[in-house]
């Protein structure tokens, strides 16, 4: 059965077997330690949303780019990550595609693009704008052998999500 | 210390490390094996001792081995550098949070990711003298927060720690955050370990051991105001309330020489570069500001290393630094031979050539300085060992029109100035130095703007010793047009001056038959006819309307004078003494003279 899930301007229309997270974490400060640089006020860090969505149970303290998540992947499983980025991110060479892909290839797949490289997975990383809003979207799959059918999954979960244009509180 | 600062800071410190690559130590063999253990035991000293697990899982934390898919430190594939390698840049960053090594903030993870073009290839980290054998260049994964004008990147290179944040530590990089708290354990033995103190921190940001710095040689010290930490080619400071200051290379070197901290105290600042791109400088001090007694050190990279203090660099500032005419110093301070004076060298680049200058304090001449063609005059003079003694002026321009500067000296007996003397330097007469009385009677007629002009030459002695002069010229249209002379000879110092010289000279001078000058020139009247006069040991020069500069001497200018000189019957000489056959005679307004 199918579920929608939407949280700080980012819309998920989730397929049946998939679940997903969006999730924004509270600013760290760094230690008195580091701040003795000299300089008078070091600016805080930014946090943006970070969305998970995998045909697999999410461990509760998966990472934005799926560290402890990805190492439970089984071979029928896939991660995707949509990490969004500070303001200043958007539109610059690194983000400058524009729109958020709806359909990967299993050429987009490399069994090297991961952040963690772990065998048999392979991984796909796109840095954009959407909505005037630079993202990564990060994509995991289990098994490469597999990246068919994971990918033809992935998409389905892919096609399903909105950005809207303005961050929600 | 401004964002710009540590930006231009880090540029010239990565050029300066390109420079000295070649002194980057190797952490690897045997030594490294033995700081493993001990690094060990005293990163994890529990778990080291009772769980079955080797020395390097302790220092390298979890996921140390090639096969758990995350990349190896900089520090282990960079001879210690804590820095992205060449072909590599800072492709974004990851957190740690609440991490040990960072006192209990986050630790950053910046990874250098491989530069399009660039030949790495996929490898792990395999040398035994580390446990840090993660993978080498084979993710193919960016963060995405660091030079996002950016956009073509390879894999992973190498990882970079800081506890300082990404967005301070490289102004590349954005805050936007990301988490990894798999990540937290990850170390390697070339990176410090639990919760070092903010300075070394500060020198591992700087690329630590394999750095631009290089390795330690001594350890975080404490001074009255901060700490210090000395490595290979510079030193590190945490200073009140600058925050982390820093000097390097041959700055540093002379830093040393000048005795460090405890004679200099501390930069406040990281070394700069000066006006116009050449040399560099930094200023030590116990207190920042110039309320204590600052130092401030130059680098050229021509002329060497020198600094300037007390009363020389007061004047050294008030004269524009190094911009002014005296260029950079070329020494530090220096004790003159007597120990009566200290003295700093300069020098200065102009076009084509140099100029050398220097600054002298003296408790009784004061604190001045000279430079160019009249300091060359005044070392060939032997300096303050010689006549001229110290400087009481700055090179200062002459009067007159004529172009030129001079500068004054005084030479010291018992406490106090004995005499005062001159160099004078003019593109027409040359460089030359008056001294004692024969500069008092040169300045006493006027100087260079009197009839006697600018020096011709140096003090010398006569032929016969009995007698020391200079010679002087006046200057028309940058020619010299006429010529005069100070003869001192016993105590008293006489000017023979214009046609009463060139007649003197022609006359072969002192060791003529007028003999040495007896007195200055005379106007008089003989009835109602002005005449000029000058005396000589034996005999006279008259100058009137009737004759010009007409010379007697000896048997003839004795019968002369029998006959009531200008003012007897025979009245003003029309000619100068003639001597033909052994008979010297001459003609005078009312007739002749001859002798014997």
């Amino acid at each position: 059965m199918a579920s929608t899930l939407r949280a700080h301007g980012i819309r998920a229309e989730l397929p049946s077997g998939w679940e997903g997270r969006i999730t924004q974490l509270a600013p760290s400060m760094p230690t008195n330690a580091a701040l003795r640089s000299g300089a008078a006020e070091i600016p805080a860090e930014v946090t943006r949303p970070f969305a998970h969505f995998a045909n697999m149970a999410l461990p509760p303290n998966t990472n934005a780019f799926g560290g402890g998540a990805v190492e439970h992947l089984g071979a029928e499983h896939s991660l995707i990550c949509l990490i969004e980025y500070s303001e200043e991110c958007a539109g610059t060479a690194l983000f400058n595609k524009h729109r958020l892909p709806k359909k990967l290839s299993p050429r987009d797949f490399n069994r090297r693009g991961l952040q963690r490289i772990i065998p048999g997975q392979a991984g796909s990383q796109t840095f954009l704008t959407e909505a005037g809003r630079p993202f990564c979207l990060y994509v995991v799959v289990g098994s490469y052998r597999r990246l068919s059918t994971l990918t033809r999954q992935v998409n389905t979960v892919l096609r399903g999500i909105h950005v809207d244009p303005v961050t929600s509180a | 210390m401004s964002e710009s600062d540590r930006r231009g800071g880090t540029k010239l410190l990565r050029r300066i490390g390109d420079a000295l690559g070649g002194s980057r130590y190797s952490r690897r063999g045997f030594f490294s094996r033995v700081a493993v253990v001990g690094s060990a035991l005293s990163l994890d000293p529990i778990s080291f001792a009772t769980k079955p697990a080797s020395a390097y899982d302790a220092v390298c934390g979890a996921n140390a081995d090639c096969g758990s898919g995350y990349t190896v430190f900089c520090c282990t594939i960079n001879n210690g550098g804590n820095f992205c390698p060449d072909g590599s840049f800072l492709g974004g960053w990851w957190k740690a949070d609440n991490s040990g090594f960072c006192c209990g903030g986050p630790r950053y993870y910046l990874d250098c990711n491989v530069s399009c073009g660039t030949g790495y290839s996929c490898g792990c980290e395999t040398s035994s003298s580390t446990c840090d054998n993660r993978k080498i260049a084979c993710n193919q994964f960016r963060y995405g927060q660091c030079n996002l004008e950016i956009d073509c990147y390879g894999p992973v290179l190498c990882r970079v720690i800081t506890c300082t944040p990404p967005w301070v530590f490289d102004p590349s990089c954005t805050s936007s955050s990301a988490t990894d708290q798999n990540t937290a354990s990850h170390t390697a033995p070339c990176l410090p370990g639990q919760c070092p103190d903010p300075l070394t921190l500060h020198y591992y940001d700087l690329g630590g051991p394999g750095g631009a710095f290089g390795p330690e040689v001594a350890g975080v010290q404490t001074l009255p105001w901060g700490t210090w930490i000395q490595l290979a080619n510079g030193a590190l400071f945490e200073v009140y309330p600058s925050g982390f200051t820093s000097t390097f290379g041959a700055l540093y070197a002379n830093y040393l020489a000048l005795g460090g901290p405890n004679a200099v105290g501390v930069p406040f600042r990281d070394d700069q570069v000066c006006v116009g791109g050449v040399g560099q400088y930094n200023i030590y001090n116990r207190v920042e500001g110039s309320a204590s007694n600052p130092t401030l050190s130059y680098w050229h990279p021509y002329f060497g290393s020198g600094s300037v203090t007390g009363a020389t660099l007061q004047l050294f500032n008030l004269q524009h630094n190094e911009t002014g005419p005296f260029g950079f110093p070329i020494s530090n301070r220096l004790h003159s031979s007597d120990a009566t004076a200290t003295y700093t060298n300069f020098r200065k680049a102009l076009t084509g050539s140099v100029r050398n200058g220097r600054i002298y304090e003296n408790p009784v001449t004061g604190t001045f300085g000279i430079y160019g063609t009249i300091f060359d005059h005044y070392v060939a003079q032997k300096a303050h060992t010689g006549r001229l003694g110290y400087p009481i002026s700055l090179p200062t321009k002459c009067q007159g029109g004529q172009g030129g500067h001079f500068a004054d000296f005084a030479t010291i007996a018992n406490g106090q100035v004995a005499y005062e003397s001159s160099i004078y330097t003019n593109p027409t007469t040359g460089t030359f130095s008056v001294i004692g009385p024969i500069r008092d009677a040169w300045k006493a007629l006027g100087a260079e703007t009197g009839a006697l002009g600018f020096p011709t030459s140096d003090q010398k002695k006569t032929a016969d010793s009995l007698a020391v002069f200079n010679t002087f010229g006046t200057i028309v249209n940058k020619t010299i047009a006429s010529t005069s002379a100070i003869y001192l000879r016993g105590g008293s110092a006489v000017a023979i001056v214009g046609a009463f010289y060139a007649r003197w000279s022609s006359l072969d001078g002192a060791t003529g038959p007028l003999g040495y000058p007896a007195s200055d020139v005379t106007t008089q009247a003989a009835g109602s006819t002005p005449y000029s006069v000058q005396l000589f040991v034996n005999g006279a020069i008259y100058d009137s309307q009737f004759g010009s500069a007409c010379a007697l001497s000896g048997g003839l200018y004795t019968k002369y004078l029998s006959q009531g000189g200008p003012t007897g019957p025979l009245g003003l000489p029309l000619t100068s003494e003639v001597t033909s056959l052994g008979v010297t005679s001459a003609t005078f307004q009312n007739g002749s003279l001859s002798s014997p």
